[in-house]
């Protein structure tokens, strides 16, 4: 699709009348070598460009083609009939450039007037018929051009370089991360580590290709850590042999020199690639894994309940449970509070079969209470049958229910305690909280050995709406069988 | 045929020729190769011209498709295409150039000289109007020039190559007199 635009030009088109004009002067046969025919071919040349991809441009590059090639005809004659030297040199050059203009335009529309004269010319061989042939052409009428325009607008080539070869598309340069281990262990979502010891940290890329150039790749952390507070290894891997893509692998020593607090976020790391020299073309692309959480507490030297596997399995669901939606961190704070006396309860449960026999929920409720009441974080702060939800819920620390169960007759496992998961959720809703907790003494008597103590405590998402409540239950196992009793 | 070939492009141009002409205008501007060489479509394009909605909605695209019309079909339709010229000569100018152009490269030097001369003629000849008869002036001479080289005029040819050269020189004295007033930035520098 053409684009026209509205300046007119005309005026700038005055070369095609004056070509009229000498061509005339030309075919009425006056002897005077052609200038002015010559210069008008030049002129007119010259205003066809004005009007860019418009018909006109065409039409008037012909005319001013074949004019030349009158002038030439007209230089032929007044030298013949000069009797100058080497006439015939101006017929076969016009001849020539008729063949010529007869190739570049002949076969387009609307020229079949000007290809007529072209083909006169091509065969012309009496000077007599030059003044016929200009006489033809001053009277062939064209189009009258009043604007520029614009052809479509096409996508240019690529343009192959010097050497003549289209350059290959390089290969992409990316660096990306395979694995993280720490002490030998793949690297977990959130990886605990102990504090204040070091630790092996080692890394495996994966590289495309090696710029040019490079003489290392360097993979250093970022974090918004305190500089003190940890040592993570830079890893400086030496440019490999051969072409690539390149796995490459180096070993590291990490430590995280200050413990975080059990409500503290882990350490955050984010591992970064560059290479080295600077200048060296850089990585447009990091893949994988490269993000390192990092949990520093010091489980031995502050334990939580005095186990570590159900530490590490608080720590766990403490973990999950922080990145909740919805979950306010005060609040996950207060249910820990209470969830890790109540697990260490149950750890002491199984460890000295602290509750030998079955016992009612109110006989529950008052040595759990009583356990509570000598904690020193929660002491006063314990309350007990607060109302909530058209129910008396049984302990309370800080808007935080605790429903407590006992089972007398038949075994349970964690899952079978999903069917209290509903009560204690309500509490929780009507005390305004998404998390509540449910601990449940199995009484019951044991014909099998007890399972670790990790194992019952867990979370139940309790979800009517599109909003879930968590109920954190804990599992106390009482009334064990004594462990001889297996052997006979 | 192209109604062999393009049998539902013919019903359709039919179809759209009872449409909302301003609607039709914006079919035209996105799909105009579809129909460019159907039965019909210059009656439908001029048929739009003629809608004042259309024209001022789409007017740059529906004069570019007006000049890319085929020789052979403004042959057909030029007493049409030049009443558009006619039409619109006031309001949209670039209209009456573009069917001067179309009259002269489809070989209607004639019918372009005499359009080119009621362009000129129909505009009053006072101060205000100077400037704008001058440059009609100039398309009427280029027309009546291709049309005397036409029956090859010899007079005629003389005569108006004359009037061409004459009327340059009197814009470029019309452009002196008045270059100061027509300066855009006058007072500014």
């Amino acid at each position: 699709m053409r684009l026209t635009r509205t300046e007119e030009i005309l005026s700038a088109a005055y070369a095609r009348i004056e070509i009229v004009e000498a061509l005339r002067e030309v075919a009425l046969g006056g002897d005077t070598t052609p200038t002015r025919l010559r210069t008008a071919a030049e002129n007119l040349d010259n205003s066809s460009g004005l009007y860019g991809d418009a018909p006109t441009a065409r039409a008037y590059q012909a005319l001013a083609k074949l004019a030349t090639c009158v002038a030439f005809l007209a230089e032929w004659r007044h030298a013949v009939l000069s009797a100058g030297v080497d006439a015939q040199r101006f017929l076969v050059a016009a001849k020539e450039r008729a063949a010529t203009w007869i190739g570049a335009f002949g076969a387009e529309a609307g020229f079949d007037s000007l290809a007529a004269v072209a083909k006169q010319l091509e065969n012309l061989s009496s000077v007599s018929e030059a003044a016929k042939i200009a006489a033809s052409l001053a009277a062939i009428p064209l189009p009258v051009g009043l604007y520029q325009a614009e052809g479509p607008r096409r996508r240019s080539p690529r343009l192959p370089d010097d050497g003549g070869e289209v350059p290959a598309k390089s290969v992409e340069l990316s660096v990306a991360f395979i694995k993280f281990t720490i002490d030998g262990k793949p690297l977990a979502e959130t990886h605990y580590v102990s504090p204040g010891e070091m630790h092996n940290l080692d890394i495996e890329v994966r590289v495309s290709r090696w710029p040019v150039g490079a003489t290392a790749l360097i993979l250093e952390p970022v974090t918004i850590e305190h500089p003190d507070s940890y040592k993570m290894p830079v890893f400086s891997l030496p440019a490999p042999p051969g072409t690539g893509p390149f796995q490459l692998k180096q070993d590291g020593r990490a430590a995280i020199t200050i413990p975080t607090h059990f409500n503290a976020r882990p350490y955050e790391f984010k591992y970064v690639a560059r290479f080295e020299p600077r200048g060296s073309e850089q990585p447009i692309e990091t893949i994988g894994q490269r993000t390192l959480m990092l949990e520093g507490m010091d489980l031995a030297r502050q334990p939580l309940t005095g186990y570590e596997h159900i530490d590490r399995k608080l720590i766990a669901i403490r973990n999950t449970l922080r990145v909740t939606p919805g979950m306010i961190q005060s609040e996950l704070a207060d249910a820990l509070m209470l969830a890790i006396p109540l697990a260490n309860l149950a750890a002491q449960s199984v460890q000295d079969n602290v509750f030998n026999s079955p016992i009612s929920e109110d006989e529950f409720q008052r040595r759990v209470r009583s356990f509570f009441r000598q904690h020193p974080m929660i002491g006063a702060k314990l309350e007990e049958h607060p109302h909530a939800s058209r129910g008396i819920t049984d302990l309370s620390f800080r808007g935080i229910r605790l429903e407590l169960k006992s089972e007398k007759d038949s075994n349970l496992t964690l899952a079978d305690c999903n069917r209290f998961v509903p009560q204690a959720a309500s509490y929780a809703i009507g005390s305004g909280k998404r998390l509540a907790l449910l601990c449940v003494l199995d009484g019951s008597p044991k014909t099998k050995p007890p399972f670790p103590v990790e194992d019952g405590i867990g979370v139940f998402p309790h979800q009517s709406t599109e909003t879930p409540v968590y109920v954190l239950t804990i599992l106390a196992q009482g009334n064990l069988a004594k462990p001889s009793d297996f052997s006979r | 045929m192209i109604e062999e070939r393009h049998p539902y492009t013919v019903r359709l141009i039919g179809m759209l020729k009872k449409a909302t002409p301003y609607l039709v205008a914006k079919e035209i501007q996105y799909a105009n190769n579809v129909y460019v060489h159907a039965p019909g479509y210059a009656d439908l394009l001029i048929h739009v011209m003629n809608d004042l909605d259309a024209v001022h909605l789409c007017h740059d695209d529906l004069i570019q498709r007006v000049a890319e019309l085929p020789r052979d079909v403004v042959l057909e339709k030029r007493s049409e295409i030049m009443a558009l010229g006619t039409k619109w000569f006031l309001r949209y100018r670039l209209v009456a150039g573009i069917v001067i152009e179309l009259l002269t490269s489809s070989g209607a030097w004639s019918d372009a000289a005499a359009f080119s001369k009621s362009q000129h003629d129909g505009v009053e000849d006072n101060t205000r109007n100077k400037q704008l008869r001058l440059h009609l002036a100039l398309r009427m001479i280029a027309c009546a020039f291709e049309a005397a080289v036409e029956i090859n005029d010899g007079a005629a040819i003389e005569k108006l190559g004359g009037d061409f050269k004459s009327t340059l020189a009197e814009i470029e004295k019309d452009n002196a007199a008045n270059e100061d007033r027509r300066d855009p930035l006058r007072g500014l520098r």
